[in-house]
């Protein structure tokens, strides 16, 4: 595999939540190493986007690959952390158990008969939770319930279950979405350095906050908006939300 | 209670009403555990009442009502299975029209079954002291099967209840194994129609379970202890209801509701002194 290739193709995707349109002919294509910023205004098609890439929702004309394959049969290339955890607090499980998880299917999962093989973890998926949880900085919460964290602990123990899997992309809708925002540079932080070993794209509102991170900019509203590889100005954020906006300041 | 005892002792029918009490607490323990944590009380019970449709159907048709109760539940709870995937938006109006018309369709098979109608009652409401021993066998078999299942196939049930969107994405055939628990729930709902009768059904499903979750943090201790939290209350309730002759059933439902509500005062109150006192956000 020359370095070329991509390891995300979206080709021309169109998908509607019943008649109403939310991405119209996207096409994108992610390379490896890359770390792109998803932005663009809410109801966007930002968090659809990265669920036609991860496979959850097919889209209605156009074609996902990954590795150049089709998004089921690659999932275990993929890590996702989603914008709101869909499991309740309360929920009788560990973090330990809940980083386990992310183990399943770690060694390809192409084919329903292998979903129905029973299973156990052994002693090298053990190992494996345990040094994503040290990678996120949350090996000390292995044993609590996942009820008892707080907001930006929790955050990094479902990082640490998209780790656990060994991805080579990783997918973050809106990572810092429910935590302190003193702790949302903690977190970009951390995804940078894990940009070291694979390809990151990461959901945001907050354009001025990402585009100090990221190394390309996707902007999504329905179709892709723009495209940039260099410093994003107002004008294009003006092209994006169809306003003036507040430019927020920017590093890099 | 001393009575109880010694009878217990000599009569062959209270040693198997104990031992059907404790093979129905296996099956509550283990998938009251998936019940509770799932949020799918609802379902179990429309599952639970539809059954009296392949019972009536079975009593008409001269057949073993426990191979009707079984068909019925199957079917059941793929039917519900089915709405629940497909009509989300109207499961709980569909699932309370097949709760009520299995019912129906049950009553109405039984009505027209020629001879003496006295089993009415104790499929609705169970008879513990009447269980035959091919009965014992029959449950015996369910959780034989039902433990086998979960222990085969934990990790996925796990994933699956926990967070379905997730299970999806590590490859997990979420919809074959969400049908699959539904199955087991219905097979657990056999089981335990045949100690409390499946109009009471729901109580031994979720209330041991609800009780253990107050206390223990993984499914597997949750399972472990809504066992043994429902055989305490299968065999108190058999011993305090044998000397007044009260009905069994109600007994053992009456005596879990009470022993729930003194669960939820007395977690509550350990709740108000947080486990981890000195967290701060991160914990860093």
């Amino acid at each position: 595999m020359t370095e070329q290739q991509p390891v995300i193709e979206v080709h021309n995707v169109s998908f509607a939540y019943r008649d109403q349109p939310v991405l119209r002919h996207v096409t994108l294509d992610v390379m490896p190493g890359e770390f792109l910023g998803i932005v663009g205004p809410n109801a966007g098609g930002k968090s659809t986007l990265l669920k036609v890439i991860l496979g959850l929702i097919e889209p209605d004309s156009g074609y996902v690959r990954v590795n150049g394959r089709n998004p089921h049969a690659a999932c275990h290339r993929l890590g996702y952390v989603a914008q709101y955890p869909s499991f309740p607090r309360d929920f009788p499980i560990t973090v330990e158990q809940v980083v386990m998880l992310g183990r399943i299917g770690a060694n390809g999962c192409n084919g329903w008969l292998k979903g129905l093989l029973p299973g156990r973890y052994n002693k090298n998926d053990r190992e494996i939770a345990h040094r994503v949880l040290a990678e996120v900085e949350a090996d000390n919460l292995a044993e609590r319930q996942i009820g008892s964290l707080s907001g930006g602990q929790l955050q990094r123990v479902l990082l640490a279950r998209a780790l656990a899997g060994e991805p080579r992309v990783l997918l973050l809708d809106e990572p810092t979405a429910n935590i302190d925002q003193r702790l949302e540079s903690d977190i970009f932080d951390l995804l940078k350095q894990l940009n070291q070993r694979m390809t990151i794209l990461v959901v945001s509102h907050d354009i001025g906050f990402v585009s100090a991170y990221v190394t390309r900019v996707a902007c999504i509203n329905q179709t892709l908006v723009c495209h940039h590889t260099d410093a994003i100005d107002g004008q294009v954020i003006q092209e994006l939300y169809g306003e003036d906006v507040r430019m927020v300041a920017h590093r890099h | 209670m001393l009575e109880f005892f010694h009878a217990l002792a000599d009569q062959s029918f209270l040693q198997a009403a104990l031992l059907a009490g404790l093979l129905a607490s296996i099956g509550c323990g283990v998938m009251g555990t998936y019940v509770v944590v799932k949020r799918i009380a609802f379902i179990a019970g429309g599952i639970a009442h539809s059954v009296l449709g392949g019972m009536g159907a079975a009593v008409y048709f001269g057949l073993d009502p426990n191979l009707g109760a079984l068909l019925a539940a199957i079917v059941a709870a793929l039917l519900i299975g089915w709405v629940r995937l497909n009509w989300r938006a109207q499961e709980d109006t569909l699932i309370g029209a097949l709760w009520a018309i299995g019912m129906a369709v049950g009553i109405l098979f039984i009505a027209k079954t020629p001879g003496y109608q006295s089993d009415l009652m104790s499929y609705l409401f169970g008879n513990i002291l009447l269980v035959p021993q091919n009965s014992l066998w029959f449950m015996a078999a369910l959780d034989g099967l039902l433990l086998l299942i979960v222990a085969a196939y934990h990790r996925q049930f796990l994933a699956v209840v926990f967070d379905e969107e997730f299970a999806r994405l590590r490859g997990i055939p979420v919809t074959f194994f969400y049908l699959l628990l539904l199955v087991l729930v219905a097979l657990t709902v056999v089981l335990l129609i045949q100690v409390v009768g499946l109009i009471l059904v729901l109580a031994l499903l979720t209330l041991p379970a609800a009780m253990a979750g107050h206390y223990v943090n993984s499914l597997g201790r949750m399972m472990l202890l809504a066992t043994l939290i429902g055989s305490a209350v299968s065999v108190a309730g058999l011993a305090l209801s044998y000397p007044p002759d009260l009905p069994t059933g109600p007994t053992i439902v009456l005596l879990a509701g009470a022993v729930y509500l003194v669960s939820v005062v007395f977690s509550n109150l350990k709740l108000r002194r947080p486990s981890h006192p000195a967290d701060t956000e991160d914990g860093a």
